[in-house]
Formats: C-alpha cells, structure tokens, sequence
C-alpha cells in the first residue's frame, strides 16, 4: 500500500510541471512576414494592394464646389463644405492623407525587397517565373510598377495638401522613401514643394525606365506590353503623371516667384510624352473615349486611356446619383450650372459673349448652333434623355419644386452618365464604368499651357509643337471638323490664348475631379480668390444660387496629423 | 439500506437542520460559530476566521423561490457587489448585463471549480452562490483579469437519510410595460403636422381619410391596426417540475436531480409560439473508498429545445404604422403593400419555425488522498472535468401570400386585389447554424495543513491546465497556471495569506508568456483581542485588508504577431485578377499583459446577537489595456484602416475605478415569530487615466469618467429671427458643425457653445449623463410566523441616465408614432419638431435626451406557509410547503412607458416580465 502511495505521489508531484508547448496558439490562416516574402503571389500581393487604394469612381462632389455645378440639396452638409465651410478642423476634401501614406509605405516595403541577389541561384527575391529571362522581366516590370504607384500616391498628397506656409515658403508633404514601423520617428517636418516634385519625377522617370510605353501588343515579351497586363501602370502613365505633377509646379499657386524656368521643365515632360505617345495623334471621338467598351480591358482598344481605375460592371452608379428624378427615382445629385453652360463655343468656335455674324448666341434659344459638348456633357430642357422628355423651365416635370431631388439649376448631368440605363425595378440594365484617371485630352492642356507660359507665344514651336497646334485638336474633335474653327486663328496674344486653353479646359476636363485644383493652382495666392469664389447661377433666377466663401487657395493639412506632429507647418489661411 | 425508521426521523431531523444551517454563515447573526464556520474558496475549504477577503454568498434556498428558468433571473439583486440588468425577456435568452462591483473589469463564473455557464443549471441544483471580491481570494485565477468570481456549488449528497423532493410550480408572466403608439387617427393628423413642418405639399392625408380613421367604418380602406394588443397575448406561462433524490452514508453519498422547465408563448397566433422546454439531469456520487482516498464524481446533462416562428419580429410591431394595411386584405388572403411584406399573422401563424436544438453534457471525476502516513497534514487532489455543448438549428420556412388592395368600392370593400408575395411552402427542412463548445480542464492540488500549538499552516500548491474549443473560433482556449497560497494564522486571530501565481497564455510572446502575479492579505479578528471581548455588545468584529495583481492572459492569440492576410482580388482588367495581399497586424514583440492591481479593505460585525454589518472600500487600477494608437501615431506610417493596420497593438490605456460596499442585517428570533431584513449598496466611480486620445489641448478624456455620455448642451429653441441672422452669416450665435444652418426651422433643437469658439463641434460637448448605473442598493425583509412566512426583495440602481435615442422616443423619417408625442419625453421635455426628414440637428446627443434611469423595483415577493409536522406526519412527507410567488411587480422610476432596465425591451425584442406563480414543495 506504501508503495502504490509514494508512486502516486510522485506521479502527481511529476504532473505539476508545466508544459510549455501547451500553450502555442493553434495554426490559422494569417500569413507570416517569410510566406510573404518567399511565395511569388503574396509577395506581388503586397503591390497590387496599392491599386486597390485608386480612385473607383470619380467623386463628383468636387465638382460641386466649383463654378460647374451645385449640389441639388441646398442644405446638405456637402454643400455647406462647397460653399467655404472648410476650416483648419474640418476639411471633407482632405481625406486622403492616412490613405496615401498607407500606399506609401505598402510600395516602400515592396521596393526594400527588391534587390537582385546575383549570389543565389534565383537572384529576384521570389522566383516570378520558371524562365530566368522572364524571371528578370516580371522584376524590372513589377519595380517600374511601384515606383509609379508611389508617384501616383505622392502626387496626391502634393496636389492636396501642397501650399505656401505663413513663412512664406512653399511646402508639399514628408516624404518618405523607407518601409515606417512605429519605432521609427514619424514626426517629421513637410519637404519644400521643389523637393516633393523632385521626389515625384525621379519616381516617374524609375517607371519609365523599366515599364513599356503601352500595352497594345497582342503577343510577345512582358517588356514590350502584352495587352494582358493592361490595366498596369505604363510608362505613357508615368510621363502623363510626370508631366502634370511638373505643371503643378509651375502654376502661380506653387510658383509664388513666376519662374518660368519651371514651365519650361513642364513643357518638356510635356514633349517627352506626347513622343512616347506616337507623336501628336488626333484625338478619339467622344463617343469612343468615353465608351464603356474601350477600357483596355485586356484588349488596346482606347489609346487615348494611359491609366484607369478598376472597372466595375453591372453597376448603375453615377445614373442612379445623377440621373433625373423622374428617370426612375434617379436622385439628381449633381447640377451643372448656367455658368459651365455659358463656357461652351459656337459651333463656329466663338464664345456667346463675342458671336460672329454666322452662328449668333440667342439667349431664348440657347442651344442652338452649339459645340457639340454641350448635347453630350449636360442635359438641358427638351432634350430626351433617360428615355423621358425633359422639361426644366419653371413649373415644368423635371423642374426646381417638381420633387426633392429636382436640379437647383435647371440642368442635369450626362457626361459619363451611361443613357441607355434603366433604374426600374424589374427591368434594370446596368452599365460598365471605370475611372479615367490619366488620359490624352487632359495631357495635350497641359502640353498647350505650359509651352504657352514657357515660350509667351501661342506659335513658338521651340517644343516641337506650338500651343495652338495641340489646342486645335482638341476644338476640331469638339466644332466637329478641321475647318469649323473660326475663332482661334484670330486670336495672337498670350492672355486671350491662356483664357482659352482655361476654357476648353473647363469644359474637356469638367466632372472629372480637375476644376477645384485647377481653381486653386490658377490662383496667386490669399489675395487672388475670385476664381475659386465665384458665385454659380442657375436658370431660375438671376441671383447666384451659391456663393463660396473659401478663405485660402490652399486646402489645410489633416487636423488629426497637426495635432499629434509637433513639426508639420499648416497652409497660410488656415 | 435497512435502518431503524424511528432514529432516522430523528438523526435527519437533525441533520437537516444542522445541514441548513451550516451553509448560511456569513450574514448569519449566530456568532457563536460564525469564526469557525467553514467557507468554500478556491481549491478548498477555509475556517471563516482565517479568511481574508471580501465575499458575499446567497443561499441556494433563496433562489428556488423564483420560478425561474435561467438562474441568473433569480440571481439578480442576490449577491450585494454584482449589478445585474435584463435585456431582454425571450424565453430562454441569457441577456444579462452583468458586472461586480461596477462597469469596468469583468467577472468569471466557476461551478464547482470549472469555468461553465450557469444557464444550464436550474435553481434547485444550487447549494449556494459565492462572489470572491478580493484579489487574494481570487489570485489562483490571477490570469484571468476580472473584478469578482462568481463561485457557484452545486448540492451534492449528504450523510443523511434518503431524501425525496418534488417542486410544482406553475405560473404566469406578463410584461412590465409595453411600448404604446397612435392610432391611426391620431397619427394622420400628426403626419399632416410633420409634412407641413417640412414644407412638402404631396402626401398629406385629406379629411375623408382622416374621418375613415376616426370612425373605423372602412377598415380595409382605413386600417387602424393595433399592433401590439392584436399579436401578443397579455401572459406567457412557465411550468416548473423537478425532483430530487439524495441521501448517503458517512462513506457513499449520492444525489439525483432532473426537472423539466417550460416557458413561453407570448404570440397570440399560430401553435409555434416562442417558448423553450428545458430538461435537465444530474447524479453525484461520492464515495470514501478507504480512510485515506476518496472520490468524487458527477455527471449531468442540459437539453433544451427552443422554438419560434421564423418570421416574426417584435421590430415589426414597433415600426409599422397603424394604416399601412389591414392585416386581412380580404376574407383569409393576408394584407401588404409593395414596401411592406411583414404581415405579423403571417409572421406568426402561417411562415413556418425555428426550432433550436441545445445539448449539454459535463462530467467531473476527482480524487482526493490523504497522504498523512508520508507527511502528516498532506493531502493530494486530482480531478478532471470535461464539458461539451453542441447546438443545431431546425428550420422551416414557408413564404405565405401577400396581397395589396387595387381597388375599393363605395362602401370601402376590396374589390381588386394584387398579389405582392406568392406562396411557396417550403417542402425540406433544414439544418444548420452549428455550434459547439468541447472543454476539459485538469487540476491538481496539493495541500498541507497543520496546527503546530498556537499556529497553523494551510498550504496549497495548484496546478490546472484547460483547453475550450469553440466553433467559429480559431484558437483553442488554453490555459496552464501554477499557483502557491500559504495562509498562516496565530491564535486564529491573526490571519496573513500569500499568494503567488504563475500563469500561462498563448497570447503574448516568448518572453512574456508566463508571468507571476501575487497577491497577500491579511485578517485580524478583533472580537476574539481582550479588549473587544470586555464589550459585550461585539459578538464578532473583523478586519481584512488585500492586495494583488491580476493578468489577463484571455486576449485573441495573434495581437503580438505579425500577420498578413489576402485582401480582396484586384482585377486589373475584367479577365485578369491578382491576390492582393494587406498588412493585417503589426508585431510588437514586447506585448505584456493589461495588469488590474486591487486592494481591498473591510470591517465586518455582529452586534447585539442580532445585527450585522459589513463596510469596504476597494480600488481597481487596470493599466496596459490594449490599443492600436489610433489617435496617437502618426498617419504618416500608413494607418488603420480597412483590413489593414500599420498601427501595433501595444499596452497603453490605464484606467481605475474605486469604490464602497455596505451591508447591514437586523434578524431576530422570538418563539413562534422570526424577523429578519438585510439591506446593502454599492457605490463605484471610474476615471480614465491614460487615454489613446490625440494630445488637443482643448479637449481630454483624461480624468473623466468611463460611463460617461458625451453630448450638447440643449440651450433653448431656435426663433425665427435667430434662424435669419444665422442664415445670413450674421449672427453672434454658433453655427451648427453637423449640420447646414440653412435646414433650420423655427422649433429646432439651439446648443450651448461651451467654449465660445463660434461652433457647436465635439468641443462642446460635455459629460451629461452616465450609461450604466454607479449606485446599486436593494433590501429584503423575511417575517416568520409559525408556518408563515412572508419574503420582500427590493433591488435598485440609480446614478444613471437613459439615452432616450432608440425608435420609440426619437420620432423622425419613417419611424411609427408613439404616444411619446402626446405624453412628451420622461424627463419633461417635449417631442422636438416633427419632421419626416432625417432631422439630423435635433437627434444629435445631447442632454435634452437624457433622463434619470434610476430605478427601484420590487423584484421579489413570496408568500409560504409550511405544513405543521402533525400533518405531513400523517401524510408520510417531511415537509410540505406552499408558495405564491410574484416577482418583478412594480417599479419605480422616472421612465414609464419602458422598463427601465432595458429601455430597448418590447421594441427591438421581447418585452420585460412579471412572474406570478404558485409552488408545491414536498419532501419525503
């Protein structure tokens, strides 16, 4: 009995030791930091994130709070912010500073990895691909990737929260080109303007090293563009980028001193771009650029398109935002304004207010003998559309009062809007949309202003090609042919020329999240804000409908950031 | 078993008495053995003098008077320390919120020494309920966090004669209070005044509408439904029986017990009401196989099965509006719109059920040596437990026809019907929303007790080792601690007890896994010093003082690591998708364990061999809680947002709350009358004392309480020229951030700007209310005379406010009308304006909407009478007692239209109830 006692008291006293291997946590599916550095789709996962973080739509309501529109909701919130109420705590148009540093950092931990080993037998950091050819390929083409993806990133925080601090200076945002953890001091004070630019096109000029022009190859190597990959970033992307964030940089906002050293750098990236293009091509059709069925969606169908978004399908996002509310419950959302609709030509290319003999502007009748833009872009009263008879004059069905969604202005928005949507219950058709986020129109107005402000003359061709020539592409796709334009040729002086690129600027880019920034770089300073304040107007009423009241052309950093950086310096005004 | 039958009526005469006695030691005023009573604690039992701790017990006799099917509805106001509220009624929902001595830390159950749920026990399983304040008490669970363990023991055989027991009890509950909402009439009319206030023209009811309401000649074209009185019944019944056989010797004791529960059916239609039946079993047995081992083992099964209709809802009863549509279009065929499918008689009698299938079984074997011949005093005590629980769900879903009316004739009858909804039986069953839990937990103890002269030593070393799988979840719930508790007493006077524990956690990294957390206290029993004993009136007089560390080692497992996981595809065109992959969690290889450090001090004393009193003061300081610095790191490395977090979780916030407990007793017996009242109370405040809040030197939550509600300051109602000067930029009052001031009107909800900066923003706003209770009080009173006795519970919790932000009292968009827009809010202001728009300025928080939620109910009330002896003699019965028995029967508080206790209670989810029932209890 003794015995059996002593061994179950050592046995017990045995037990009492503890196990540390008891207390490992069961196996999940979280990936580890080395399955992400060794398998080849995670580890290009960790890029491909970063395009996640693009821009699906385009936000519209920037749009509304610039001269081209209005919300139709008078009391929302949205239309408190457009009209001025942005103050140092609260700016709905500055949302983006956690989520580019989040691309930031996604695209510099990438790049860390990034080093070719030549030691080891697969010198790229996981194998891309069994062919060591390719292999090397897929690494020169993914880094070209990252690169332009943190230029992408870094112009967004240039172009939103860039500005002139009190001292003076012009600043952009703290650049970082090293992965960030927390142990790291983060507290770092904003880069001069000049450098952030720097930044941004040795990022640009890296993409263009290493990234095919396009993807209009149907076979071949991944370094000569294979349409599958369309939908990556180009080296067309990254001179386009390049180009704008250099024309940013020279505008009067940035470019407190005019140097003009500035918008000749910009004309040249310009150039280089438009050559990489295939030299200074006609512009697609309208119908054609903004057809829902010439994404480059794994085909080279829109050379016109040198980066977009993701494509969504079978949606009927910006219809059922903007449609009329008549067009089954179609919500109206953003209203073009009286003042947009005046921007448009003549069919002949005259403004309404200086009419030629032969196509005159007659207010009763203001529709009339218009460029063709205006029937595309905007839905006025008589026109069809959404398969009902629009009818906004006072009083009318689709009028101010008919319903709360009505337009406050009279007009309602077509341009991107796909038609042939319908948003019945029971008989929906949806559309296919993705954002244009880098283009060629967009590119020929930067082209023409920065050679107009680099050279002060509409013809100086010391870039090849002159201001006028590009600016007239653009007026012959909209006045329908080469010959309609009667105006331009009559105009010489650099002002006017500058108005006018200004205007067809406004109109060719309207919608497209272009105008608010544009408003404010044309800007030259606190004391310059006619432009972004200018009251809009509607049909209705003489009256404007809206008056901004913004304090400074400058937007101001994230109040959140201010409060917990003791370094980072806020815009003047702010 | 053959024993003479005259000495067993009296030996267990005697013992029961003994036995009913022996487990009511703490509160008791019989302080002749009150020090040497012994307690249950962890892992053993203690001498009361030598406890230095703070708990409180309730006996399990004082719950089996509440017909109740979940234990913690009877629990409820038992246990002075433990705040317990209701959610929600539903038959058989363990909707509790529950928390010791105040709203932060938590709390942990233990029955019979294992982690378990209490609702599968039903109330006359339980010998008693404990609650362990204190940290020394609590310092062999030091890794797991929590500011009380609720310790339950559950009956077990006794040396006694065999004893057979039945309860009856059957009884009715009906609700508290019910929501009330217009009728149609009434809501027309103020519809008219919401669409005018809002300036829309379209929409507004005419007068021949208005008088079809009024009038109830058209019910088709005129619907005035009410909903709550036509789909509810006005009571639910509850059906109680249970048994129980128990008995034993000095060397084998056993005890069976099963019972069946029943409770439910609130709906007034359809045979598929709401309604659960329990059934429960359990057998013990303990047996002394030598002088030197003895084993314990039990086993016990819960199973329960629940049923509801699948489509009902009480939301649809407190949003439809009274004429939507008749709840008949015509004849038989149901009534709907277009936007409305949820006909409740639907709902409730023709769109089949639910019906929850819950299975329990939990066993525990233990053994205990005496190992006195190796080393005197020392004692080994393996046991082993195992619980499993396994859920399946029956479903049957039946879409029933809806129909719209088209047309009407002149006397209002339907004459055109439309059909919304076609029928579609469903012709399969189907099974699923599995769950299951499997656990077992393992313990060894090895103890030593000795008395060398005028000291002695009770020494235990612990060691347990648990494993919890839970569906659904993807780490085990491991456990693994090693503690030592040494308790040394001098004279049973002078008490000292030392804790030290070593735990063990899956949760943090290599170095931080197992951490010591320790604990002492220290006891001094005055009445038993000379110079307390001269005052005759002190029959007892104690004082305990505590202090530990205690660690939750209970986090998720991969906070400290670095993981990444598979965002979603990006399709870089529609044919070609790539995996993305997103930075889940940033590791932080020196992740430790949030510590809550507690002290503990009380003075407890009988005096005048009839009152009782008990003082203390504890203080909870929770430091290193978890956080992922959203307010305090820099957006500049990337952020928090989405699936990703660039942000470590790292030990940041610090918080403490403190407090004090009362308790006093008055009982008193005299030779056929016996009285006895006890009253307690709870005070407890929180503060924030480290905060991951960003450094604004306007504005902290450093310092303020952890209940607190944040919001405005109502400063009166907007005029119409304040409403012009605003609009026009003019106006020295503040502009509203939420809101565009050009949506204001005249009735419109003005607030204070707080600190004159021009803007009503987060700046503004101040603590206006807390949202959970700071003060719980109650009583009970127990007359007996002769065979009668009379019992009162009263329970309250005050130094609280209500948010009154649910559907009921903030009226806006589509939400039903209610009768808050005739009586007003509780706390005397008035409904704001109506509006049928989102209303957004009116609704913000704000201290127009907070009421006083104090409350003080009379949660219990029973009435016995026990059979003399002579005649449960005669009828070969023990004991034969009768009970009436009512419980939650009048409140009192400023809310009156809900219950207080849940202010959500009859609108989202079955209401609150009143139980009143009549009991049996016989003993053979």
């Amino acid at each position: 009995m003794k015995t059996i006692k002593y061994i179950l008291f050592y046995s017990v006293v045995l037990l009492v030791v503890s196990c540390q291997d008891f207390m490992t946590p069961n196996l999940d599916n979280y990936k580890s930091d080395e399955t992400v550095n060794t398998s080849r789709n995670n580890f290009l996962g960790v890029l491909y994130t970063t395009y996640t973080l693009l821009p699906t739509r385009v936000n519209f309501t920037y749009e509304a709070a610039t001269d081209n529109a209005v919300n139709n909701t008078e009391n929302s919130l949205s239309s408190k912010a457009a009209r001025g109420g942005v103050s140092y705590t609260y700016n709905p148009f500055g949302e983006n500073w956690t989520t580019d540093y989040k691309g930031i950092n996604y695209v510099n931990y990438f790049l860390e990895k990034m080093v070719l080993d030549t030691s080891k037998a697969i010198p790229t950091p996981v194998r891309f691909d069994v062919d060591p050819i390719v292999n090397l390929q897929w690494f020169y083409f993914t880094m070209g990737e990252a690169y332009f993806m943190r230029a992408w990133f870094e112009f967004d925080l240039l172009q939103k929260y860039g500005g002139v601090a009190a001292d003076g200076k012009t600043y952009g945002f703290p650049i970082t080109t090293s992965y960030l953890d927390v142990t790291m001091q983060l507290d770092r004070p904003r880069n001069t303007y000049a450098e952030c630019v720097e930044r941004i096109t040795a990022d640009c000029d890296s993409a263009i090293k290493y990234l095919p022009v396009n993807y209009n190859k149907s076979t071949g190597l991944l370094s000569e563009g294979v349409v599958t990959q369309s939908g990556h970033a180009s080296g067309i992307a990254a001179h386009a980028l390049k180009t704008r964030t250099l024309l940013y940089a020279a505008s009067p906002a940035y470019n407190p001193d005019n140097d003009v050293v500035k918008w000749k750098e910009s004309a040249k990236a310009a150039l280089d771009a438009i050559t990489a293009s295939g030299s200074l091509l006609n512009l697609q059709s309208f119908i054609n650029y903004y057809s829902k069925s010439k994404l480059n969606d794994g085909f080279y169908n829109n050379p016109d398109i040198f980066f977009r978004g993701p494509i969504s399908q079978n949606v009927t996002t910006y219809e059922s935002e903007n449609f009329p509310p008549r067009a089954s419950s179609g919500k109206g959302t953003i209203n073009p304004s009286q003042d947009f609709v005046d921007a448009f030509l003549m069919r002949d290319g005259y403004p309404i207010t200086a009419t030629s003999a032969s196509f005159p502007y007659d207010p009763s009748n203001a529709f009339k003998n218009r460029d063709s833009r205006l029937e595309l872009f905007i839905v006025h009263s008589g026109e069809t559309y959404a398969g009902i008879t629009i009818d906004t004059s006072m009083g009318g069905l689709d009028a101010y009062g008919s319903s709360t969604n009505a337009t406050r202005t009279g007009y309602y928005l077509q341009k991107l809007l796909d038609g042939s949507v319908s948003l019945s219950s029971g008989s929906v058709v949806t559309t296919t949309i993705a954002p244009i986020l880098l283009g060629r129109p967009e590119l020929y107005l930067n082209f023409a202003e920065a050679v107009l402000n680099a050279t002060g003359s509409p013809d100086d061709r010391t870039y090849t090609y002159s201001a006028r020539d590009v600016l007239i592409l653009i007026r012959n796709r909209a006045l329908g042919n080469a010959t309609a334009d009667k105006y331009l040729k009559t105009v010489m002086d650099k002002n006017t020329f500058l108005q006018i690129i200004k205007n067809e600027r406004r109109i060719e880019l309207s919608f497209e999240d272009h105008r608010f920034w544009d408003l404010r770089r044309w800007s030259t300073g606190l004391s310059d804000m006619g432009l972004i304040n200018t009251p809009v107007h509607g049909i209705y009423t003489t009256n404007p409908l809206e008056i901004r009241q913004y304090k400074s052309p400058y937007m101001p950093l994230p109040y959140g950031e201010m409060l917990k950086s003791k370094y980072l310096i806020n815009n003047v005004g702010w | 078993m053959k024993f003479k039958i005259k000495y067993l009526f009296i030996a267990c005469f005697i013992m029961t008495s003994a036995t009913t006695l022996k487990a009511q030691i703490v509160n008791s005023t019989d302080t002749v053995n009150k020090a040497d009573k012994d307690v249950n604690v962890l892992f053993r039992t203690q001498k009361y003098s030598n406890f230095v701790g703070n708990m409180s017990v309730v006996k399990g006799d004082n719950l089996t008077t509440h017909p109740a099917i979940m234990v913690n509805e009877a629990l409820a106001g038992q246990l002075p320390g433990v705040f317990m509220r209701q959610n929600s009624g539903a038959p058989g929902s363990d909707n509790f919120t529950i928390s010791v001595r105040g709203n932060i830390g938590g709390y942990i159950v233990l029955v019979d020494g294992v982690e378990r749920s209490l609702s599968q026990y039903d109330t006359e399983q339980i010998e008693d309920i404990k609650v362990l304040k204190d940290p020394v008490s609590k310092a062999l669970y030091g890794g797991r966090m929590c500011n009380g363990i609720i310790m339950v023991t559950t009956k077990r055989g006794k040396n006694a004669k065999n004893e057979l027991k039945f309860n009856i009890h059957r009884g009715l509950k009906q609700p508290t209070r019910l929501p009330g909402y217009l009728n149609s009439y009434d809501f027309a009319t103020k519809y008219n005044e919401a669409i005018y206030n809002d300036g829309i023209t379209t929409g507004k009811y005419t007068q021949a509408q208005l008088s079809g309401f009024k009038n109830h000649s058209n019910p088709y074209q005129y619907p005035d439904v009410n909903y709550y009185d036509e789909f509810l019944n006005k009571f639910m019944d509850i059906t109680r029986v249970s048994t129980e056989y128990t008995g034993g010797t000095d060397k084998t004791k056993y005890y069976v017990h099963g019972s069946y529960q029943n409770e439910g059916g609130l709906e007034k239609y359809g045979n598929k009401k709401t309604g659960i039946d329990v059934f429960n079993l359990q057998g013990n047995i303990d047996t002394q196989f030598s002088d030197k081992v003895l084993l314990h083992s039990s086993i016990g099964s819960y199973v329960s099965t629940k049923i509801y209709p699948s489509g009902f809802n009480f939301s649809t009863l407190s949003s439809r509006y009274p004429n939507a549509y008749p709840i008949f279009a015509h004849g038989d065929s149901l009534g709907g719109t277009n936007s409305y499918v949820d006909n409740p008689y639907a709902a409730q009698a023709k769109s089949g059920y639910v019906q929850e299938n819950h299975l329990r079984v939990r066993g525990d074997l233990g053994l205990e040596f005496k190992l006195d011949d190796f080393i005197e005093g020392l004692s080994i005590k393996p046991t082993y437990s195992f619980d499993t629980y396994h859920k399946q769900n029956l479903t049957k879903i039946n879409r029933p026809a809806i129909y719209s009316i088209n047309s009407f004739d002149v006397n209002g009858n339907p004459v055109k019907l439309n059909t919304i909804q076609t029928e579609q039986l469903a012709t399969t069953q189907s099974f699923g929303d599995d769950d299951y839990i499997n656990s077992w937990m393992f313990t060894n103890t090895v103890s030593y007790d000795r008395k060398f002269g005028a000291h002695s030593i009770n020494t235990d070393l612990v060691y347990y080792i648990s494993n919890a799988s839970n569906a659904g979840d993807k780490y085990d719930y491991k456990r693994q601690n090693l503690g030592l508790r040494t308790n040394y007493s001098f004279l049973n006077k002078y008490t000292l007890e030392g804790v030290v524990n070593y735990v063990g956690s899956q949760s943090y990294p290599t170095n931080n896994k197992f951490k010591l957390f320790p604990a002492i206290g220290a006891g001094w029993l005055l009445s038993k010093e000379d110079f307390i004993k001269k005052i005759s009136e002190i029959d007892y007089l104690k004082l305990n003082a505590s202090w530990g560390l205690m660690g939750d080692g209970n986090i998720a497992a991969n906070l400290w690591r670095q993981t990444w996981i598979s965002g979603p595809n990006y399709y870089f065109n529609t044919s070609s998708s790539s995996v993305t992959t997103q930075l889940n969690n940033v590791q932080n290889l020196t992740l430790n364990w949030p510590v809550q450090q507690q002290i503990d001090l009380s003075l407890e004393m009988n005096l005048f061999k009839s009152i009782y009193a008990k003082l203390s003061y504890f203080d909870y300081v929770q430091s290193g809680l978890l956080s992922r610095g959203a307010n305090t790191v820099l957006g500049i490395v990337g952020g928090i947002s989405g699936l990703t977090s660039f942000n470590p979780y790292v030990n940041y916030e610090k918080n403490k709350m403190n407090g004090v407990e009362a308790e006093f007793g008055y009982e008193k017996r005299f030779k056929d009358f016996s009285i006895k009242v006890g009253t307690h109370f709870t005070y407890s405040q929180t503060k924030r004392l480290v905060v991951d809040e960003a450094t604004d030197p306007n504005f902290s939550y450093v310092g303020t309480a952890m209940n607190a509600i944040w919001g405005y300051r109502f400063a009166g109602y907007y005029s119409q020229t304040e409403i012009d000067q605003l609009q026009a930029g003019s106006s020295s009052l503040p502009q509203p951030s939420f809101v565009d001031s050009k949506s204001l009107k005249v009735g419109n909800l003005k607030y204070a700007d707080i600190n004159g900066d021009g803007t009503i923003d987060k700046y503004d706003m101040q603590a206006v209310g807390n949202s959970s209770p700071d003060l719980m009080y109650g009583g009970d009173l127990n007359i007996g005379y002769k065979g009668f006795n009379i019992y009162v519970m009263l329970l309250g919790y005050s130094k609280y406010n209500y948010q009154l932000n649910n559907s009921y009292y903030q009226i806006y968009s589509t939400r039903k009308y209610s009768n808050v827009l005739v009586n007003g809010l509780p706390n005397g202001n008035p409904h704001p304006l109506l509006t049928t728009s989102a209303g957004t300025n009116d609704f913000q928080t704000s201290d127009y909407w907070i009421v006083n939620g104090s409350f003080l109910k009379i949660k219990d009330l029973a009435l016995s009478y026990s059979f003399p002896k002579n005649i449960t003699k005669s009828l070969h019965m023990k004991d034969l007692k009768l009970t009436l028995y009512g419980s939650n029967l009048y409140t009192i508080s400023r809310v009156k239209d809900s219950d207080p206790e849940s202010i959500n209670a009859g609108i989202n989810d079955f209401p609150l109830f009143s139980t009143y029932s009549m009991g049996i209890s016989i003993i053979f």
